[in-house]
């Protein structure tokens, strides 16, 4: 099976910066593909380019074996872009109406509204849906025309915990139905819950092509924190380790808390209020961008 | 089903639609044109002359089909820009000359209804006789005479802020009206007055409106032809490069 989309040796400059310099990878068929990276790191660049909607200064581009924006790939993509919106005065069904009507070969109505948790709401005009709602809404224009590929611009900004979740379901089920699905988000727990793999932009570089379990592997050490009120000296010369002290708790980084945890027994430590968690995207995602400024 | 007749029949159809939805839109382009030509036209224009109330139905026509052309052209496209309505349709595989035409569409039935509400005050309450081919005639000008107006309004829509847009496009629209003797007639204006009129659209629009009843100033018509062709050509290559750039994001 060919690559969904392919990037080699893609630049683009502006007159004043490097949006993108020299990035090249591949996003095969089926799967969650998220793109991760600072603002100015290039993420919506590459959307662009992607899209057609802007052409690259060096490098070249192809989806499912053509040159982006060319018509037949147009008919497989579907989009949400970031910071869209929809005109207000129109219903959602009579929004999906339309959409529809631009693909060759688009999914009923009512599998639609189904997917997007859209049936309760459909004759509300769009000035009357709720964030999440309108990027439900939005996410179900993108998949009307059964699209092989989604881009999704940040597709979660700005909505609480409920809605995105909600939104997360929608994402699973289309990755069920073996869609490829490239996610560009803020949100490392976005990025944990679904995707398969992770791309890694950094000043319109390409960092790291990863997942996140390896991601989260290179950081193996898990946090173990607690309440301890003799002397940490003591303490530390008993563990042969260093302490952070942070607030009213100590923090170890180890990729044994078990150990320690049987040493501190052993010797008779009392210690309050412990936990011991597991490494974080988000950490591990910090930590190779570090890696990479130094 | 997939078929281009539909995507430009439902592109039209919610265009109107979503524009009929929106009051802010909808009264003043109805109401203005109406209320101006039942003061100046009607009420105020000397007992028995039902010449001047002829001559000001082409003015005031003339005035109502601009408004909707600049508007939903000007300042809707400006925002539908700046809000990415209009990436998101770019990136769709629907042809993009859809979008314009339901444009254009919107703009000629609001026109319609505007000539017709007019043409209805015309003739009854400002005894106003056209014989029939006058009235069609009259109608088919300024249908057809939308279109320049629509050129200009894409360009400015093309080109300016959304937040602007509508500020601008009134600045363009109310001056250019009264200068091209829209409100007033032109007879009464000064004389520099009268000829820097020449050079404004709306003034060949409204000439070659009323060359239909024999109360224009007496040029060729072809001159007012060929001054809305020309500036709807000249909005329109404007208005594509415009398009080029933002497309080019």
């Amino acid at each position: 099976m060919s690559n969904t989309i392919e990037i080699q040796g893609v630049s683009k400059h502006y007159v004043d910066c490097k949006a993108l310099d020299e990035v090249s990878f591949t996003i095969k068929a089926g799967g969650v593909t998220a793109l991760l990276g600072e603002n100015g790191a290039g993420k919506t660049t590459l959307f662009n380019l992607v899209l057609g909607r802007q052409h690259p200064s060096s490098g070249s581009l192809s989806l499912f074996g053509h040159a982006p924006g060319n018509n037949q790939v147009k008919h497989r993509i579907g989009a949400i872009l970031q910071s869209a919106n929809l005109a207000e005065n129109l219903t959602v069904k009579e929004h999906l109406t339309l959409f529809s009507s631009y693909y060759l070969k688009h999914l009923p109505y009512d599998m639609i509204s189904k997917t997007a948790m859209l049936e309760d709401i459909e004759h509300k005009q769009v000035r009357h849906l709720s964030g999440g709602q309108k990027q439900r809404l939005l996410f179900a224009m993108s998949i009307c025309g059964d699209p092989d590929l989604i881009i999704l611009d940040e597709p979660t900004v700005a909505l609480d915990i409920a809605s995105r979740k909600q939104f997360w379901q929608c994402i699973e089920q289309l990755k069920a139905q073996g869609k490829s699905i490239v996610l560009c988000t803020h949100y490392l727990e976005e990025a944990d819950a679904l995707a398969d793999d992770i791309v890694i932009l950094d000043k319109g570089k390409l960092l790291a092509e990863t997942t996140p379990s390896e991601l989260k592997g290179r950081m193996a050490e898990k946090h173990m924190r607690f309440q301890f009120k003799g002397s940490q000296q003591e303490l530390e010369n008993a563990l042969e380790t260093r302490l952070e002290p942070i607030n009213d708790y100590f923090v170890v980084k180890t990729a044994t808390p078990e150990k320690l945890l049987a040493q501190l027994y052993r010797k008779s430590f009392v210690v309050n209020d412990l936990t011991i968690t597991q490494t974080s995207l988000e950490d591990a995602f910090l930590s190779t961008l570090n890696h990479a400024s130094h | 089903m997939y078929s281009l007749t539909r995507i430009y029949f439902l592109e039209a159809y919610f265009e109107l639609v979503k524009t009929l939805r929106t009051p802010s839109f909808v009264l003043p382009s109805l109401l203005f044109p109406v209320m101006f030509y039942l003061f100046f036209g009607v009420l105020f224009s000397p007992p028995g002359a039902s010449n001047t109330s002829a001559y000001l139905l082409a003015t005031y026509c003339t005035f109502g089909v601009m408004g909707p052309a600049l508007f939903s052209f000007g300042a809707e496209v400006a925002v539908e820009k700046d809000r990415n309505m209009l990436a998101l349709k770019q990136i769709s595989p629907m042809p993009i000359f859809a979008y314009f035409n339901a444009k254009f569409i919107t703009s000629a039935v609001f026109a319609l209804i505007i000539i017709l509400s007019l043409f209805t005050v015309a003739a009854t309450l400002a005894d106003v006789r056209l014989s029939t081919q006058q009235w069609l005639a009259t109608m088919a000008v300024l249908l057809f005479g939308t279109l320049p107006f629509c050129a200009l309004g894409l360009w400015l829509g093309l080109t300016l802020k959304a937040q602007s847009a509508p500020a601008v496009v009134n600045l363009i629209y109310l001056p250019m009206s009264f200068l091209s003797g829209l409100w007033i007639p032109l007879q009464l204006f000064p004389e520099f007055l009268q000829k820097m009129a020449f050079a404004l659209p709306p003034y060949h629009l409204a000439q070659l409106t009323l060359k239909v009843q024999g109360l224009d100033d007496g040029h060729h018509w072809f001159i007012h032809l060929g001054a809305l062709v020309f500036i709807t050509g000249f909005c329109s290559i404007f208005a594509y490069l415009a398009f080029a750039k933002q497309s080019e994001a």
